[in-house]
């Protein structure tokens, strides 16, 4: 199971959003969160590609992110690289840090499901009933 | 029975029946076609989805209102149905379908259903007894009245309900007091903020999308466009408000947590991080108002101005919640306890904090703003960036930054008297827009014509201020 989820978007139609979310003065990659995800499944798929099979839509606009996707080959070493990304997940040492970590996920446009809870491993995402008897028993005391 | 009590049989009988209405929904994946339509979908109807058959269509909205019909007959038993007790139905089920990804798969929600069947919306009737409860169903939800009285936005519990917050401040205070158990919590409402923000960047973009399609039609269809404009900006109300609302409630639970003192510092890391997490958020919550010019409803700024509140009982220095407080308050034509802003202006720039621009929470509410109070809030806004950019004087980004918030006189549609009386007293405004007109003129250094321009019209703005003050002072 995917420990990550892709962010939604209604991709409708992704450059009208750009002028509706974006701040004036700012472009696409500066803005937290409406850049385009650094988790590359592998290192040969190309960006659009990794961006399929992510399921996130790539919006920011293609030199930004072929500018990132090189940024990010230099990064890290060949052997990690595809091990860190085939695991999409942040690398260690920003796990450790919960602002590098959360920033991580904000930046990538993914969610964290799992590993966020350090006693309940199995505990994913809630379920519509999870949600509905958290509520009964907040309503019961 | 009390309300509780009521809201807890509700909600369990929900949980009973859950699995019932999950089988509704399931049974549309056997429709042909449907496996490419989840995988392509993205928030609304997939163009070239060839659409189904009007039989198929019937079917799948009979099964939703048979099943309705015996859920609400089953709580007809328990408790009395009236619009009290039909909001808490409402809020339950639809905090359900937030959560609700069929199949384990994200892109397979209750919208993904409706737009499958291409239904818009449509409303149907279930017999109680002697009496009628009619129900309304759209890709946000379900809404249920008697009276026929509906909110715009079909209504959710805030997070903070499902997750159990509001019981922290009751019997299980102790409980705060174990690492463990806080550490977990406080990883869980990191994950739903994360999804809270999806929720809301997914809707939010979707309700954007329509509304800029609506820009088309405007010269056909007058009438059409202007109905059809206030619902969106009724949805973007309500969606904003149980987003605000949430979110107001994880700030009052995390400044609960730090006054139960004692944190461990990986704790207090964890905190932090949710802390700066959620200022992104509101961020996010405030730029329909202030990109778009939608005007939130008062409703949803008293949401606002609890988050604020809330956040400030930890962060009495972070100038942006001032500016909050100040223009939400304003806002809400709440009076203002004490406005600080001035008065922290004069202090070192190293005694206060600025957690985040404040150009928008001004954005968001110039439309309540007095002309007066609008100069003072961006002269204000100059200062403080100058001042947290000294030594380096403000660059082009914050330039742009401080001509954004300035408003034409238009948007000021009748001279408002100005709340701010004792603050606009000679010491408030009258400091501060020398000091903004210099830290303006400081920044001219730089030779870009645009750039040049974009100064020339901040200073003028600045500047016209001071000359409506002199001839006040000298027709006096």
């Amino acid at each position: 199971m995917n420990a990550l989820e892709p962010r939604r978007r209604a991709s409708v139609d992704i450059k009208l959003l750009r002028l509706e979310l974006i701040p004036r003065g700012k472009t696409p990659c500066e803005t937290i969160s409406h850049e385009w995800s650094p988790a590359q499944p592998t290192e040969n798929l190309s960006p659009e590609l990794a961006a399929k099979s992510l399921k996130i839509d790539v919006w920011s606009p293609q030199s930004i992110v072929r500018g990132r996707y090189r940024k990010l080959q230099l990064r890290y070493p060949p052997e990690q690289f595809t091990e860190m990304h085939l695991h999409l997940r942040p690398a260690f040492e920003l796990l450790s840090d919960p602002v590098a970590r959360l920033n991580w996920y904000w930046q990538s446009g993914l969610i964290p499901l799992i590993g966020m809870s350090t006693t309940d491993s199995t505990s994913m995402c809630l379920s519509p009933t999870d949600a509905l008897e958290g509520l009964v028993e907040s309503f019961s005391d | 029975m009390s309300s509780k009590e009521e809201s807890k049989e509700i909600i369990s009988l929900l949980r009973k029946n859950w699995v019932q209405f999950e089988t509704v929904i399931h049974s549309i994946s056997d429709v042909a076609g449907f496996s490419e339509f989840c995988a392509a979908y993205r928030g609304s109807v997939v163009s070239g989805h060839p659409g189904v058959s009007v039989l198929i269509r019937e079917q799948k909205v009979q099964l939703i209102v048979r099943f309705f019909q015996d859920f609400l007959n089953q709580i007809v038993i328990e408790v009395e149905l009236d619009d009290e007790t039909l909001l808490i139905v409402e809020r339950a089920v639809n905090t359900a379908l937030y959560y609700a990804y069929f199949e384990g798969d994200r892109n397979f929600q209750f919208r993904t259903f409706i737009h499958f069947l291409q239904i818009d919306s449509f409303e149907f009737l279930v017999q109680i007894g002697v009496e009628k409860v009619q129900i309304t169903v759209n890709e946000y939800g379900f809404s249920f009245s008697k009276a026929g009285r509906f909110s715009p936005f079909p209504e959710r519990f805030s997070i903070a309900k499902v997750l159990g917050l509001n019981n922290y401040d009751s019997g299980a205070k102790r409980s705060l007091l174990d690492d463990k158990v806080v550490f977990d919590k406080v990883r869980v409402l990191q994950r739903e903020f994360c999804l809270l923000i999806d929720e809301w960047e997914h809707l939010n973009s979707i309700l954007a999308v329509e509304q800029f399609a609506l820009r088309k039609l405007q010269s056909s269809e007058p009438e059409e466009v202007s109905v059809k404009m206030n619902s969106i900006s009724q949805m973007r109300n309500g969606l904003a408000f149980w987003c605000v609302q949430s979110t107001a409630d994880f700030q009052t639970f995390l400044s609960q947590l730090k006054s139960a003192g004692r944190l461990s510092d990986d704790l207090r890391a964890e905190i932090s991080a949710l802390d700066s997490l959620i200022l992104s958020g509101v961020q996010k919550y405030l730029l329909p108002a202030s990109v778009s010019r939608h005007v939130y409803a008062e409703y949803v700024l008293v949401e606002f101005l609890r988050w604020v509140r809330a956040r400030m009982e930890h962060e009495p220095d972070d100038l942006y919640l001032h500016f909050a407080e100040a223009t939400f308050s304003l806002a809400t034509g709440k009076a203002i306890p004490n406005l600080n802003i001035s008065k922290i202006l004069v202090s070192r720039s190293s005694d206060w904090v600025l957690s985040a621009d404040p150009s928008a929470v001004i954005k968001a509410v110039a439309w309540v703003l007095s002309p007066l109070e609008h100069r003072f809030f961006t002269a204000a806004l100059t200062v403080a960036l100058d001042c947290k950019t000294a030594p380096q004087s403000l660059d082009s980004y914050w330039l742009h930054t401080i001509a954004s918030v300035i408003e034409m006189p238009g948007t000021f549609p009748r001279e408002q008297k100005t709340h701010l009386s004792a603050e606009f007293s000679k010491d408030g405004i009258e400091s501060l827009i020398p000091r903004a007109l210099n830290a303006v003129e400081n920044a001219m250094c730089i030779n870009e014509e645009e750039l040049q321009q974009t100064i020339r019209y901040i200073k003028e703005f600045l500047r016209s201020e001071l000359e409506v003050r002199e001839r006040e002072d000298v027709d006096k």
